[in-house]
């Protein structure tokens, strides 16, 4: 019989507060994370460099915020793409992977819905630890603009969660323990240009972030944060190209899952 | 009767060598995965360096972060691999074996210099296209190798500390980074002494590393050394000899430690 979408949101929340509760450092390091980012590229950027050089080069009105806020969304998108990617890896040094891909519930919705708790709760709390800077440099305002980007975030994780899943469909085809998608989690940011502008990458790159939902996220942050009052037209446009995104790529992970499982089953590599 | 101590060396290494040979792959994408981070980091901090600046900032910065591979690699080959370590129940099975869980640890050094080596090059033929060969014009070779050196054992030697801690604490990896990024702003590994603010002036000098960083940097640039360069070469081969002898100590410890009361990890370092 299979498993019910329910049940596996339920296991996974609950072997997530368990992780939590039992290591508590991992909590705090997930909170501190953006700041730590933030604070090496501006100290690096700032005792080499200075501050008026970069606010003119991506014209925004406070480039310690906008820091902020992309390093948060950098380490969600790591999280979320880590959630799904290293679930296969992380099973098969346990040696339980062949049981997970043997139970009668679908490859892809085991994957998929067990790394949804990791990833709804990696965005909510990088996201919620620059609440408090946010609220230091633009008060209420700024309270509105974070729950803006966070539903931004949320919205631009469900392509991510289709792109994660064809990462862990690769790992899931080669023979052993190699962890070979691990770069492609700096290959996203890279080219969704997290702290510079995307035109500044070779052009190549430039095609390659257009279909990267990270950089949508990151623009309109950018947008948010150059605004006091932002356009909602241009907003809309964001919200748009992600969910164009979303189904795209979600309907080809589950393609591309289904296929190189069953060649790894007949190959013997699971 | 325990093995002759060449024996065991040549089985750790031999051991290493496998693991290297048989996870091409790995090895591959995690110098990849490097390069990248970095390239993210250096694009995010050219941003607030003006254009006309660039040649003299870019051989401190790469240097820097030359640095700051070996030490990240050290800490994430070494005392973040326990991840994996406990997670299989090797450290029993080594000691079952007789064979003390440092040793094998020791030798994943091997591993994390090779990364270094193939990610450095690749780094430095990046920074040669950006700014030119202006970041291999070496002024002093010999300090910029004693500088090199005493990192990385060093970086060994801490690598190894945490392992040890690993075995008996429940700190998490991602903390391993969070050390690593501080060590990297305000321990003088990514910035001269002299350029941090006053009172991060004295947190620099109480972190080892930034010792064998002023070397390295007066190696490559000629940048006098904060307290002078024989005084940062005295001080740096006493933290150096002193971080060796300390880390043989506290696995000595945790060993017997394990011995009596269990590996407690968690095993997700």
């Amino acid at each position: 019989m299979s498993i019910s979408i329910w049940l596996i949101l339920r296991a996974n929340f609950y072997a997530l507060f368990c992780w939590y509760k039992n290591n508590k450092w991992l909590l705090l390091s997930l909170i501190i994370w953006p700041y730590l980012m933030s604070f090496v590229i501006l100290a690096m950027g700032i005792l080499y460099g200075d501050l008026e050089s970069f606010k003119e080069r991506l014209n925004v009105a406070n480039p310690v915020l906008y820091i902020l806020a992309s390093s948060a969304i950098a380490m969600s998108s790591v999280g979320i793409i880590d959630a799904v990617a290293n679930f296969t890896i992380y099973h098969r040094w346990l040696g339980t992977l062949p049981y997970l891909v043997m139970t009668p519930t679908r490859t892809y919705k085991v994957l998929l819905f067990s790394s949804i708790p990791d990833s709804i709760t990696s965005i909510a709390l990088s996201i919620a630890s620059i609440t408090p800077a946010v609220m230091y440099f633009e008060g209420i305002l700024g309270i509105t603009k974070i729950a803006i980007v966070l539903l931004i975030v949320y919205l631009g994780m469900l392509p991510l969660l289709g792109i994660s899943i064809i990462i862990a469909s690769l790992t899931l085809g080669i023979r052993g323990e190699e962890n070979v998608a691990s770069s492609l989690t700096p290959f996203i940011l890279l080219v969704s240009g997290v702290f510079y502008p995307v035109e500044i990458l070779p052009r190549v790159m430039q095609y390659i972030s257009a279909v990267i939902p990270t950089r949508y996220v990151i623009e309109a942050t950018r947008f948010l944060a150059t605004y006091t009052i932002p356009e909602a037209k241009i907003l809309f446009a964001f919200f748009y190209i992600l969910t164009i995104l979303t189904i795209g790529y979600n309907s080809i992970s589950a393609f591309i899952l289904r296929s190189i499982e069953r060649w790894a089953r007949k190959r013997g590599s699971i | 009767m325990g093995a002759p101590l060449i024996l065991k060396v040549r089985a750790i290494l031999w051991l290493h060598i496998l693991r290297f040979l048989r996870f091409k792959l790995s090895f591959t994408n995690y110098v990849i995965t490097i390069i990248l981070w970095y390239a993210i980091f250096i694009l995010g901090a050219l941003m607030f360096i003006p254009r006309e600046e660039l040649p003299i900032v870019a051989p401190l910065t790469f240097w820097s972060l030359v640095m700051w591979n070996i030490i990240s690699n050290s800490v994430w080959l070494i005392g973040g691999w326990t991840w994996f370590f406990v997670s299989q129940g090797f450290v029993e099975e080594h000691m079952l074996l007789n064979t003390r869980p440092s040793a094998v640890l020791v030798g994943r050094a091997f591993t994390g210099l090779m990364v270094s080596l193939v990610a450095i090059i690749l780094v430095m033929l990046v920074f040669i296209g950006i700014v030119g060969e202006v970041i291999i014009e070496i002024q002093n070779l010999a300090l910029l190798i004693i500088g090199l050196i005493e990192l990385t054992i060093m970086a060994i030697c801490y690598g190894l500390f945490l392992a040890a801690l690993s075995f008996v604490i429940r700190v998490p990896g991602t903390l391993l980074d969070v050390a690593n990024f501080v060590v990297f702003i305000i321990g003088g590994v990514g910035v001269p002494i002299n350029k941090l603010p006053d009172v991060l002036k004295y947190v620099a000098i109480a972190i080892p590393y930034s010792h064998a960083a002023e070397i390295v940097r007066c190696g490559v640039v000629g940048i006098e050394p904060y307290l002078g360069l024989r005084q940062e070469l005295f001080i740096s081969s006493l933290i150096t000899i002193s971080m060796i002898i300390a880390s043989i100590y506290i696995f000595k410890i945790i060993e017997n430690h394990i011995r009596r009361h269990g590996v407690k990890a968690i095993g997700r370092m």
